[in-house]
C-alpha cells in the first residue's frame, strides 16, 4: 500500500466533569488509504464523534498527532488550516446545528464554494443547484432556512455542502441516520461514485452495522475510547472476535423479508 | 374507511406552508396501549404530522383541515394553556432533533425538574432520584454525571436518551416518538425499545413511533403505516404490511434494507415530487415499476387488500 491519506497516532482526550474523568478518546491510532472507505462503529458515547473532531482539527487532542498525506497537521492554523479544509471535509451528526440558522441553505453552500474559489460568480447558482440535485434535493430547498426542511433533507444538504468542495477525505458522522432506506441507498451510490471519481477516502461513522458492512472495506470497533477490533468489514461482521462486536451484532432487530413483488 | 374511536384519532388532517400543502389528508387511529409504527420517504411529512398533533408546528406551517381528537378532547379547539398542560404529561413528544429540543444552557437535571414539577407535586430530591433511575434503565451508566451535564457535553445518542426519558418520566398515555433511536447503537437501541414497550405493559401507554428502521417497527408495533408525499399510502397489521406489502413503494423500501451479507439494493430511482408539484394521478407513479395507464390519471384511494390491511394503489 502507498502512503496513507490520513494517519492518527495515539490520540487522547480526557474530559473532566465534576470529580469524574471521561477518557473519551484513549490512545487511538489508525490510518486511512487514499480512496478507501473506513467504517467506525461502537456503542453510543464511546468517543466516535470526539475522535472525528480531533481528526478534523475542531478540537485539540491532549496528546497524539494527526498526519495528512505524510505531513503533521496536528497544530496547523490560519492558511494551513484553510488548505487542510480544502482536502478534508466533515458532515456532522447533528446537521441542523452545522448550518447558520439565519442563512438559506443555498447561501451556506455558496459560501463554501466561494471560499475555496470553486465556482465563478456567474456559475454559482448552477453549482449550488448541482450540489443539491446530487443528494436528491431541488433548487427550491436551497431557498429555505435549515429549520424549514425535514431532518433527512437537512442531513442531505450538509452532505451536499461537504462534497461540493470535492475533498480528498470525507468524514461522515451518522450521515444517513435520518434517511429512509431507499434514499440511504441513493446516498451510498453517490458516495461510491465520488469515491471513484475523486479517489476520495471516507471515514464512515454509523450505528447501522448492515450498512457499514455493505459500504465500507475496513472497519474499526470502538469501546470506551479505544479501538478494540479492526479488520476487513466482511470478516469483522461474519466472525467477530471482540465481545463488544458480538453484542452489537446480536442486538439487531431483523426485518422480515417479503416475497419479491410481481 | 371505517375508523374506530381510539385514544388518538387523526382525521383527514392537512398541513400547509405558505406555498404548498405538506400533509395532504392523513387519517389514523391509535387505541390505548397500542403501538403504531410510521415509516416513509425522507421529507414526506412524518415529523409535520406529529408536530400537528402536539401543536408544535413551526411558524409558517399550519393545520388547514381535518380533525384531531385525543381521549375525546378536540385538540385543535384546545386553548394553548390547556394544550401545555396536556403536553408533557398525558401526551409527550420525542423530537427527531434532540439538540434543538434541549436547552444548551441548562443541565439535564434542570430539564427533568422543570418537566416533573410543572406537571406534578414532587420534591427536588425525589424528582432527581426518579430521573436517575429512569436514565439508568436506558443504559446511561452514570446518571449522576448526566444530570449534572449540559447537552453539549453529551454524545448524540446520550442526548437522544435524555429526550426519551423526559418523554417517559410522567408516564403519559401517549408518546409521539419521532426517530427516537436513530442515534443509538444496536445494543442500546434494544434496551431503549424494551423500556418503551415496558411502559405500555405497565401503564397501557400508547406509542406512535416514526422510524426509518423497519426492524424496530417490526419488533415494536402492531400496526404499520407507510407515508409517501404527504399521504398515507398503506396501513395494516405489521405482518401483512412487511410480509405482503400492498404498495409498490413499501416493496421498494423493504428491498432497500441492507443485510449483513453485504447486499443492498438501490431500489427506487429518481426523486419524489418536488414541493408544490401537482400531479393528477398517483404521486408514486413516475417512479413506480408497476405503474399502469390509470396511475397517471386518477389518484388511488386507500382500499382494502387484506384483513385490516389497506393500500392506495390501482394495481393492488
Ligand atoms: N465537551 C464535552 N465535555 C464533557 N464531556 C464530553 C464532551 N464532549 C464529549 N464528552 C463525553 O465524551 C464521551 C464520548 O462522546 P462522543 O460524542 O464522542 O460519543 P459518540 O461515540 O459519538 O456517541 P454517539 O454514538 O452517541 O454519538 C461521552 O461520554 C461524552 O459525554
Ligand atoms: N417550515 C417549513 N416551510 C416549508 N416547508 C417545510 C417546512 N418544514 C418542513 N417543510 C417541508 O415539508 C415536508 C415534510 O417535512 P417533514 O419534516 O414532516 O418530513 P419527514 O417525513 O419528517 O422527513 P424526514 O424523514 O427527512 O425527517 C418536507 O418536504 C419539508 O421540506
Ligand atoms: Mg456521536
Ligand atoms: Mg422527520
Amino acid at each position: 500500500m502507498g502512503e496513507p491519506i490520513l494517519e492518527c497516532r495515539d490520540l487522547r482526550v480526557t474530559f473532566r466533569k465534576g470529580n469524574r474523568l471521561i477518557k473519551a478518546v484513549d490512545g487511538v491510532s489508525f490510518g486511512v488509504e487514499p480512496g478507501e472507505c473506513y467504517g467506525l462503529v461502537g456503542g453510543s458515547g464511546c468517543g466516535k464523534s470526539t475522535l472525528a473532531r480531533l481528526v478534523t482539527r475542531l478540537r485539540d487532542a491532549d496528546s497524539g498527532t494527526v498526519w495528512l498525506e505524510g505531513r503533521d497537521v496536528t497544530g496547523v492554523t490560519g492558511r494551513g488550516l484553510r488548505a487542510f479544509y480544502r482536502k478534508v471535509q466533515m458532515v456532522f451528526q447533528d446537521p441542523v446545528a452545522s448550518f447558520d440558522p439565519r442563512k438559506k441553505i443555498g447561501q451556506s453552500i455558496a459560501e463554501v464554494l466561494r471560499n475555496f474559489g470553486l465556482a465563478e460568480r456567474t456559475a454559482l447558482r448552477a453549482a449550488i443547484n448541482g450540489a443539491l440535485e446530487m443528494v436528491g434535493l431541488s433548487p427550491e430547498h436551497g431557498e429555505r432556512l435549515p429549520g424549514q426542511v425535514s431532518g433527512g433533507q437537512c442531513q442531505r444538504a450538509a452532505l451536499a455542502r461537504a462534497v461540493a468542495v470535492r475533498p480528498r477525505l470525507l468524514i461522515c458522522d451518522e450521515v444517513t441516520s435520518a434517511l429512509d432506506v431507499s434514499v440511504q441507498a441513493q446516498i451510498v451510490s453517490l458516495l461510491r461514485r465520488l469515491q471513484g471519481e475523486l479517489n476520495m477516502a471516507i471515514i464512515f461513522i454509523s450505528h447501522d452495522l448492515s450498512l457499514v458492512r455493505c459500504f465500507t472495506t475496513r472497519l474499526g470497533v470502538m469501546l470506551d475510547g479505544k479501538i478494540v477490533e479492526t479488520g476487513p468489514a466482511a470478516e469483522v461482521v461474519s466472525t467477530p472476535k471482540h465481545e463488544h462486536t458480538k453484542l452489537l451484532l446480536s442486538s439487531l432487530f431483523p426485518v422480515p423479508r417479503s416475497a419479491p413483488g410481481p | 374507511m371505517p375508523m374506530t374511536q381510539g385514544l388518538l384519532t387523526i382525521d383527514d388532517i392537512r398541513v400547509s406552508s405558505a406555498r404548498h400543502e405538506i400533509v395532504k389528508g392523513v387519517s389514523l387511529s391509535i387505541g390505548q396501549g397500542e403501538i403504531y409504527g410510521l415509516a416513509g420517504e425522507s421529507g414526506c411529512g412524518k415529523s409535520t404530522l406529529l408536530k400537528s398533533v402536539t401543536r408544535l408546528l413551526p411558524p409558517g406551517l399550519r393545520v388547514v383541515g381535518g380533525g384531531l381528537a385525543f381521549d375525546g378532547i378536540d385538540l385543535l379547539a384546545l386553548p394553548p394553556e390547556g394544550m401545555r398542560r396536556l403536553r408533557g404529561r398525558r401526551l409527550t413528544f420525542v423530537s427527531q432533533n434532540a439538540v434543538e429540543a434541549l436547552n444548551d444552557s441548562r443541565t439535564v437535571g434542570a430539564h427533568f425538574l422543570e418537566t416533573m414539577r410543572s406537571h406534578g407535586r414532587i420534591g427536588r430530591k425525589e424528582a432527581l432520584r426518579q430521573a436517575a433511575e429512569l436514565m439508568a434503565s436506558l443504559d446511561l451508566s452514570d446518571p449522576g454525571r448526566i444530570l449534572a451535564s449540559y447537552p453539549f457535553e453529551l454524545s448524540g445518542g446520550m442526548n437522544q436518551r435524555v429526550l426519551i426519558a423526559l418523554a417517559m418520566v410522567m408516564k403519559p398515555d401517549l408518546i409521539l416518538a419521532d426517530e427516537p433511536t436513530s442515534a443509538l447503537d444496536a445494543a442500546v437501541q434494544a434496551q431503549v425499545v424494551a423500556e418503551m414497550m415496558g411502559l405500555r405493559e405497565r401503564y397501557r401507554a400508547a406509542i406512535l413511533i416514526v422510524s426509518h428502521n423497519l426492524g424496530v417497527l417490526a419488533h415494536m408495533a402492531e400496526t404499520i403505516g407507510v407515508m409517501y408525499a404527504g399521504l398515507l399510502v398503506e396501513r395494516g397489521p405489521k405482518g401483512l404490511v412487511l410480509g405482503l406489502p400492498g404498495h409498490p413503494y413499501t416493496r421498494a423500501l423493504i428491498a432497500a434494507v441492507p443485510d449483513l451479507d453485504g447486499n443492498m439494493r438501490d431500489s427506487v430511482q429518481g426523486s419524489p415530487p418536488s414541493p408544490g408539484e401537482v400531479f393528477p394521478g398517483c404521486p408514486f407513479a413516475p417512479r413506480c415499476p408497476e405503474a399502469l395507464a390509470a396511475c397517471a390519471g386518477t389518484p388511488p384511494a386507500l382500499r382494502q387488500v387484506g384483513d385490516g390491511h389497506w393500500a392506495a394503489c390501482h394495481a393492488a
